[in-house]
């Protein structure tokens, strides 16, 4: 009979391999009520593990207004927070459900969502778009406005149907080799989607072209696509995504499956414990502003889920894969590396999926373990942008988990699995 | 007898900042990562014990 440690090793190689040998292929766009999984009508999800309304911070609580006004569930702001209040609708974690928050992580069932099929294990996540020239729009920054509705509108009635009809005649569009090939040309897929958006274009442009539709409703897709910055994003949170939900409720594993804040506190998930979030205060990220004006006095501590991408040995983990986003901390190549040699002494294994030029070709670490980032000392290494405590983007960075976290899943492991 | 380098080589072990400011003084130097273990309390490390 395996004594737990051996238990926790078989689980931990289990786990670990959902993500190696997932196969994400983004498969559709529906509205978020058909495709997120427990999405009730008047439920607003949100990025970061739960809180109530009274907790949150100005950006989600602006978030949660934006939401009831932009499904017509309140005529304005006051009505809005009466209805909340009220207990009128539900609040619940994206990560809590098949879905992942990027930024403020808004999502009601009318807003479009890309489904993203990990074909190895079946499972479909769903991430939300990029807002085209509004950037964080409702989803990402929590802002609404009558040209942020209308975009959204055009997004669902003219963008979206043209690339379903793509996606439907190409049977798909495989993720994983952009985010493969993304990474050898200098992405590290959090913070940077340069190359990946290069791939994904070369991809879908002569879909796009070949289909028998006016030239005008083409060009428009076509400049959503190539005008939205990192538009590959919303892809590797859902192939993350996709991923790890495979590898949650794998019984004795210590992976890591969620790292993501709400802006006031930070939490984790992990796959031996499903459905139980271990949190600690969110941490602010060290990094440099887009201008000078900008202070620590304005920064937003950590908001957001899109560290799935680390949970997937990406981000901060493939920091030598993109010395270009690490040098925006004034970090040289060898630090990159340095990062990502640390953050193999905390993963489970390599994924032979990314080989790296600046390791020589050796591949990235993947999968975190409570356990060895407790014996070591060593914190995951996120990516990401700061957050303006009134909205938008100031600039870009690196923080760390917060060791507490870990402690907290640590204690909870032993009461579930000791004995 | 030999004659001795009058320039010191220097491996620096741990703190990054030592490395940088020999670097900064014209030194020749290597640079190793290393970090003391980590202290955790007795109840992590007893789990640690348990299930690592």
């Amino acid at each position: 009979m395996m004594d737990v440690r051996e238990r926790i090793k078989a689980a931990n190689d289990a786990a670990v391999h959902c993500i190696i040998d997932s196969d994400p292929y983004w498969v559709d766009v529906q509205p978020a009520g058909e495709c997120v999984e427990g999405l009730e009508d008047h439920m607003i999800l949100h990025s970061g593990p739960p809180i109530d309304f009274e907790d949150m911070v100005a950006l989600h609580r602006r978030g949660m207004v934006s939401a009831m006004l932009f499904e017509h569930w309140a005529r304005d702001e006051k009505e809005a927070v009466e209805r909340i209040r009220a207990g009128e609708v539900k609040i619940e974690s994206a990560l809590d459900h098949n879905t992942v928050g990027a930024g403020t992580g808004i999502i009601t069932k009318s807003v479009m969502m890309n489904v993203i099929q990990d074909r190895h294990s079946g499972k479909r996540a769903c991430t939300f778009p990029a807002e085209g020239p509004y950037q964080g729009g409702l989803c990402g920054w929590g802002l609404y406005s009558e040209e942020i509705a209308e975009n959204l509108r055009i997004m669902r009635e003219e963008l979206f149907p043209v690339l379903r009809e793509v996606l439907h005649k190409r049977g798909g569009m495989a993720l994983k080799p952009i985010l493969a090939e993304g990474m050898q040309m200098g992405d590290e897929n959090h913070t940077r989607q340069t190359a990946a958006d290069l791939l994904f274009d070369k991809q879908i442009l002569p879909d796009l072209f070949a289909l028998d539709r006016p030239k005008e409703e083409i060009l428009k897709v076509v400049r959503y696509i190539v005008e939205t910055p990192r538009f590959f994003h919303c892809y590797g949170q859902g192939a993350s995504r996709s991923a790890l939900m495979a590898a949650d409720d794998t019984p004795y594993s210590t992976m890591v499956i969620a790292i993501c804040g709400n802006g006031v506190e930070f939490g984790i998930k992990v796959a031996g414990m499903p459905g139980q979030w271990f949190t600690a205060p969110a941490p602010m990220m060290e990094g440099r502003y887009t201008s000078t004006h900008y202070t620590k006095a304005d920064q937003l501590p950590w908001i957001g889920d899109s560290c799935v991408v680390e949970c997937a040995g990406m981000g901060g983990f493939a920091a030598a894969a993109s010395p270009i986003v690490c040098n925006l901390r004034g970090m040289t190549l060898k630090e990159s590396i340095a990062q990502t040699r640390e953050m193999e002494e905390i993963s489970i294994g390599k994924n032979p999926n990314f080989p790296i030029p600046n390791l020589d070709f050796s591949f990235l670490p993947v999968g975190i373990d409570i356990r060895l980032v407790l014996k070591t000392g060593i914190s995951p290494a996120i990516h990401g942008g700061m957050f303006n405590r009134e909205g938008g983007l100031i600039g870009a960075g690196m923080a760390r988990v917060p060791m507490e976290c870990f402690q907290k899943a640590m204690k909870a492991f032993s009461v579930q699995y000791a004995g | 007898m030999e004659e001795k380098d009058p320039k010191p080589r220097v491996v620096n072990v741990g703190i990054q900042a030592f490395y940088e400011a020999l670097l900064a003084q014209g030194v020749e130097c290597a640079q190793i990562q290393w970090h003391p273990p980590a202290q955790q309390s007795e109840e992590i490390q007893s789990l640690l014990d348990m299930f690592l």
